[in-house]
């Protein structure tokens, strides 16, 4: 099997970058004649990916500079993967954690019945902690999320999150 | 009533809201960090305009790439929309697109609102 990165971006992530990263993503794909179909799939779970590590992975503590975050897309033979890194606070990871399992055991039909719920919620969404994102990105991937997370010091933690998008010649 | 209008940008929609040419539309992205400050205006707008309707209201979707935070705030339009009488969903993507028609299916088992399809 073949891989190769389309593009890769590396430290903060600011909300106010993302549409200069989704242009850059865009003009790659563009530049690799993927089609239409997966350009907009990639675009719309990167934007997801991208305001997750926004809004979640920033660490108070690092500088432009030294801060461990990174958003890679790859191209393999039979599908796309994005993966983000970034640092999260240590006692997210439990919850964290079993929100994807959760979102991962999820069908199909009980994933949209979750986005929907969530859609009408006033509460969940205006906390930010709806998760709304995760659901939308399973949903538009139709594949689970694999996700590893170590802990570097009591209080902060490495995380790991890959979205896979199958490809098929059909597209 | 004077018209709402806003440019759309890299990451926020074109947004018309005219009472008098009878047109209400938002197109292009939206994936802004706080669509609150983005949408107020928006909602604002269409609870005033629900005091004094147009006979017929037909609000068009027409969106590339959106967030689901925004996502809320197209729900809340639309719940606005449910009180006008009237009032009607056209929900416009591009030939082919599963996930855009997939996204506007949820709205339209969400709200109880005439809802219109079109692909381009």
């Amino acid at each position: 099997m073949t891989s190769r990165v389309l593009y890769s971006y590396s430290g903060i992530v600011e909300h106010v970058g993302i549409a200069e990263l989704i242009e850059g993503i865009s003009v790659v794909l563009n530049k690799n004649n993927i089609t239409q179909h997966y350009h907009r799939k990639i675009i719309r779970i990167a934007i997801e990916a991208l305001q997750n590590q926004a809004r979640h992975g920033k660490w108070p503590t690092c500088t432009i500079s030294d801060d461990p975050s990174s958003f890679i897309l790859y191209e393999h033979d039979d599908s796309y993967t994005i993966t983000t890194r970034n640092l999260i606070n240590s006692r997210d990871i439990p919850n964290l954690a079993e929100k994807l399992q959760s979102i991962n055991a999820a069908s199909e039909s009980e994933i949209s019945d979750r986005i929907r719920i969530q859609l009408r919620d006033n509460s969940c969404i205006h906390t930010k902690g709806a998760r709304l994102g995760l659901l939308d990105m399973k949903r538009k991937s139709g594949t689970k999320f694999t996700f590893t997370y170590k802990e570097s010091t009591p209080f902060q933690s490495f995380f790991q999150l890959t979205i896979t998008l199958p490809r098929s010649d059909q597209h | 009533m004077k018209p709402f209008a806003a440019q759309k940008s890299e990451h926020t929609p074109a947004i018309i809201l005219d009472k008098e040419n009878g047109r209400f539309e938002i197109s292009g992205r939206s994936f802004m960090d706080e669509p609150m400050e983005f949408y107020a205006p928006v909602l604002a707008w269409l609870k005033d305009y629900a005091l004094q309707p147009n006979p017929t209201t037909e609000f068009v979707f027409t969106l590339d790439y959106y967030n689901t935070e925004t996502g809320k705030y197209i729900f809340d339009i639309m719940s606005i929309l449910e009180r006008i009488k009237g009032s009607k969903v056209t929900w416009r993507y591009a030939e082919k697109d599963q996930d855009m028609e997939e996204s506007g299916l949820d709205y339209a088992e969400l709200v109880n609102l005439p809802f219109e399809f079109k692909t381009f």
